[in-house]
Formats: C-alpha cells, sequence, structure tokens
C-alpha cells in the first residue's frame, strides 16, 4: 500500500511544476505582446458591391495613436470596420489581430432603455464601485445614472469613450470620436485617450478636425484623398 | 376649380403676413385642443348614423337590418345578462393573449439562442403557423371538450407561433451598431435577456402584437360558436338559429367595442413599456 503511494506523489510533484512553467511562458508572451504596439497593414484588398475599396493596401506607423483624416465616404470608416473585424477582407498579407480589439462607432450604441452605470456595466462587466473611482469619472458623473434616451448626443458619447477607455482594449478603434462634443470637451477626453491611461493600447482614430493640434499629439496622421482604390495613404507626419 | 385653386394660392402668399393677426379671430383658441376629438367623436357616431339612415330612408326589412331600438331592446331582454356573455369572451381572450404573447417570446428567444433547436423546430413552426387557428378547433374540442383550459390554449396556439416567429426576426435583424458593440466587448446578447433582449423585442414587437390580438378575437368567437354555454360567439350561434339579427347585431356591436378597448389598452400600456422610443 504504502510502496504504491510514493510514485503517485512524484507525479503530482511533477505536474505542479510544469503548470508554473506554462503560466511563465504566457506571461512572457503577454509581454511580446505589449512591447508591439503601432498598426502595419500589408497587402490589404477589400472590395463592396463591385468596388474595390482597398487594392492591396499599406500602411505603417510605430506610433501609439493613428489618426485617418479624409472627407466623408472616403474609406476611413471601413478601415476602421476592417481592422476590428466587423468587415472581412478579401485577402490581406498581414493585419493587426482582430482578438482584443474594439471599435467604437459614429452611430450611438448605448441601449436607450438602461442608464449610463448599467450601459457601462452590463457590457464591460465591471462593477460600479471599480470604475466609479477612474479619473474620468469625474467627467460623466453629473449624469451617467441617468437613463441614455435621457442624455443629449454628447453626454452619450462622452459615455460611450468613458466605457472603452475603461474596458482597455489593445486595439481601440474610433470613428469620429469627437463628433457631437464641443471644443472643450474634446480637449478633456483626449488625456485619457492617451498616455498612461491607454499605455498598452494603440489608438486608431478617424477625425475631421483639421484645426485642432492638441488633439493629436504624437499621433501619425494619414490623408485619405477619396480616390479608389486605395493603396496607400499620405502620412502628413 | 380654376377659382378655388387661385384662392388657396393666394392665401398661403399672403399668409404670412396676415396670419398672426387674423388666425386668433379665425379659430377660437381651444380650437387646435377640441378639433381632433371632434372629429373622432363624430367618426365614432358615423356608423350608427349610416344604420339609422339606412333603415329610416331605404326601409330594409327587420331580417337583413334590424332597427337600433331592437338591438338597445335586446341588450335588455337576453338572460344571461349580455355583459357576462361579453365577460367571459373578454376573459377567455385576455388570459390566451397574454399566455399566448409569452409562449410565443421564449420560443422565439430559444429558438434565437440555440441554432439547433431553431433547425429543429422551423420547419414544424413555419407549417404551424399557416394553419389557419380556427382549422384546429375540432383537436381542441376532441382534446379538451367544452373546457376553459381547451379554449385558452387554442388562442395560445392560434397567436404564439406568429409571436414566436417575429421575435427571432426581430432578434436576428440586430442593428449594426449592436452587432459591432458586442463584438467589440466580447460579449453574447444572449448573455443579456433582461437588460438587451427583452427591450430589444419590446421595440419591435407591437405591430405583431396588435395583429395577434385581432387574430386572437376571431379564434376565440370561433371556439365559443363551435362549444359553449356563454360568450359572445355562442351567443350569435343561437341567435342564428333563432334568425335573431338583432342579438347578433348586438354581440358584433359589443366585439367591435371590446376589440377597439383592448387594442387601445395595449398600444397604450406597450407605448409606455417603450419609453424611449
Amino acid at each position: 500500500m504504502t510502496a504504491t503511494a510514493a510514485p503517485t506523489t512524484e507525479v503530482t510533484i511533477d505536474a505542479t511544476a510544469l503548470t508554473i512553467d506554462a503560466t511563465a511562458l504566457t506571461i512572457a508572451a503577454t509581454g511580446l505582446t505589449i512591447a508591439a504596439t503601432g498598426l502595419t497593414i500589408e497587402g490589404l484588398s477589400y472590395s463592396y458591391k463591385g468596388l474595390h475599396v482597398f487594392a492591396q493596401f499599406i500602411l505603417a506607423s510605430d506610433h501609439k495613436t493613428v489618426v485617418l483624416r479624409g472627407p466623408s465616404g472616403c474609406g476611413k470608416t471601413t478601415l476602421l470596420k476592417l481592422l476590428s473585424g466587423n468587415l472581412e477582407p478579401t485577402s490581406f498579407v498581414s493585419m493587426p489581430s482582430t482578438a482584443g480589439s474594439c471599435l467604437v462607432l459614429q452611430e450611438d450604441s448605448l441601449f436607450p432603455w438602461l442608464t449610463g452605470t448599467e450601459n457601462i456595466r452590463h457590457v464591460t462587466k465591471i462593477a460600479p464601485s471599480e470604475f466609479e473611482n477612474h479619473p474620468m469619472y469625474g467627467l460623466i458623473s453629473s449624469f451617467v445614472n441617468r437613463k441614455a434616451c435621457q442624455m443629449s448626443y454628447g453626454q452619450r458619447r462622452m459615455v460611450e469613450l468613458f466605457r472603452a477607455i475603461l474596458f482597455k482594449p489593445k486595439y481601440l478603434y474610433l470613428d469620429e470620436p469627437f463628433n457631437f462634443l464641443d471644443g472643450a470637451k474634446a480637449k478633456s477626453v483626449v488625456p485619457f485617450l492617451q498616455g498612461e491611461f491607454m499605455e498598452d493600447t494603440t489608438l486608431v482614430m478617424s477625425n475631421h478636425h483639421h484645426d485642432d493640434p492638441s488633439l493629436l499629439s504624437g499621433a501619425s496622421v494619414f490623408e485619405f484623398d477619396g480616390e479608389f482604390p486605395i493603396t496607400s495613404l499620405r502620412g502628413t507626419k | 376649380m380654376t377659382q378655388t385653386l387661385e384662392t388657396t394660392h393666394e392665401t398661403t402668399r399672403i399668409a404670412p403676413r396676415i396670419a398672426p393677426r387674423i388666425v386668433p379671430r379665425l379659430a377660437p383658441r381651444f380650437a387646435p385642443r377640441i378639433a381632433p376629438h371632434l372629429v373622432t367623436l363624430i367618426g365614432i357616431f358615423l356608423l350608427p348614423a349610416i344604420w339609422i339612415a339606412t333603415k329610416e330612408f331605404l326601409h330594409v326589412s327587420d331580417r337583413y337590418l334590424p332597427s337600433p331600438i331592437s338591438v338597445l331592446r335586446a341588450c335588455m331582454e337576453i338572460e344571461p345578462n349580455v355583459a357576462l356573455h361579453t365577460l367571459y369572451t373578454a376573459v377567455r381572450l385576455i388570459l390566451g393573449f397574454l399566455a399566448g404573447i409569452a409562449a410565443g417570446v421564449t420560443l422565439g428567444i430559444c429558438i434565437n439562442k440555440w441554432t439547433l433547436l431553431s433547425k429543429l423546430l422551423r420547419p414544424a413552426l413555419d407549417a404551424m403557423r399557416s394553419v389557419p387557428a380556427i382549422a384546429i378547433v375540432p383537436f381542441f374540442l376532441l382534446w379538451f371538450g367544452f373546457s376553459e383550459t381547451g379554449r385558452i390554449l387554442l388562442v395560445v396556439c392560434g397567436i404564439a407561433f406568429n409571436i414566436a416567429v417575429a421575435t427571432q426576426q426581430a432578434l436576428s435583424e440586430m442593428p449594426e451598431k449592436h452587432r459591432v458593440l458586442f463584438r467589440s466587448f466580447g460579449i453574447s446578447p444572449a448573455s443579456m435577456t433582461w437588460t438587451y433582449t427583452i427591450p430589444r423585442i419590446m421595440e419591435t414587437l407591437l405591430p405583431t402584437v396588435r395583429f395577434s390580438l385581432a387574430t386572437a378575437f376571431g379564434v376565440v368567437i370561433a371556439s365559443e360558436l363551435l362549444g359553449s354555454q356563454m360568450g359572445l360567439g355562442y351567443l350569435m350561434q343561437t341567435a342564428r338559429s333563432t334568425f335573431a339579427m338583432q342579438v347578433i347585431f348586438l354581440a358584433t356591436i359589443l366585439l367591435g367595442l371590446l376589440n377597439a378597448i383592448l387594442d387601445k389598452i395595449v398600444t397604450h400600456f406597450w407605448t409606455r413599456a417603450v419609453y424611449w422610443r
């Protein structure tokens, strides 16, 4: 009886050791991913109803903030949807992983029947006690407990941005995030979109606020010219 | 005609200049509030007026068109009281209608949640909802006899399948913004039954629910026509065999009133429930 028990114990110890090794490996892998910020797209092709929107498209930036500019209908939103996996590309050579990416559309996506707090809690699965201490919470605290249908467009947008920032995705794609926000409000959000709050996040946003340099600090800016198919973008920085 | 057109055109052209001065004089302040109600009131009395006029001026025989007085008299004479018959019909209808909505919505959510279940049940569901509810009355009479359970279940079956299909469709046709949201935050809509699924169904289902109410009326009357001791359908059935046209008229009018009232109540509460729209 004693003789058979001994080898079993040995096997158990070995298995524990193996598990620890695997954890260590996972941590190392995560570390590597965090280091690789920026955006690299290679050979992206996409057609929509016969229109070749992107053809062997190339874009490379090692900045943590990438701004896409251009007139309406030039493909900015399409690119964000492709990057976030909400549209399927026809073909590509290299694209950022869609896993862990978060896209906030221009259109308000808060559920109007829930309060701001409920919209954050049910979607991010983060309890209010955890996010009420967030420094950006002060910007929304005065209206976040109202039903979304009772908020203004600007207030809803602030809640949506807060929710996305709180979620800390690996890639955050924002489609015209400053729509419905006045200049002062937009500026108050910028520090939370960049810097320490989003250390591990690459931010890609479309923006038509050409004239506000404070919204673009440390960002690489790419211009769409409205010509199809798009093969590359003119980088202005 | 030309004259009228010219006048209208002229009025339109000069209206901005003189309107603020003449409108208060032409239309008293209370008019905008009273006028819509007045139109509704006229609408309510329009049909009885046509009825009386037809009877009075065209001299239609009582056999085809009973006089309003005889219908009112029937209202008093029927034993047991006509109100009791109406109550029976209303209770059967309301219970069946509510249970039918609950069953249909639950079935719709389940089908939407489990693809396998959807594949399994969809053909049967499509077949069932195309069978007119009245056609399944004989089954229910054989299974449940003349019991109230059978009649209520008949209403449930009559509306639940259509509501299930409408529910499933409402859930499967998710707006792009919601699809993107669920994908972005890595959550499934199925994990938000009370916070997403139910409100989403509520905001799209009202037309189907109103249509189902009308269907439920048809089914409950058919079940009463075929086997019952109380209810407006029963009243119609007995009146038909005694050629009591005034009773048939009375039952029809009460049915119409009941439908109008219930439809108003459903629409009122449903619109209140989806206050965000």
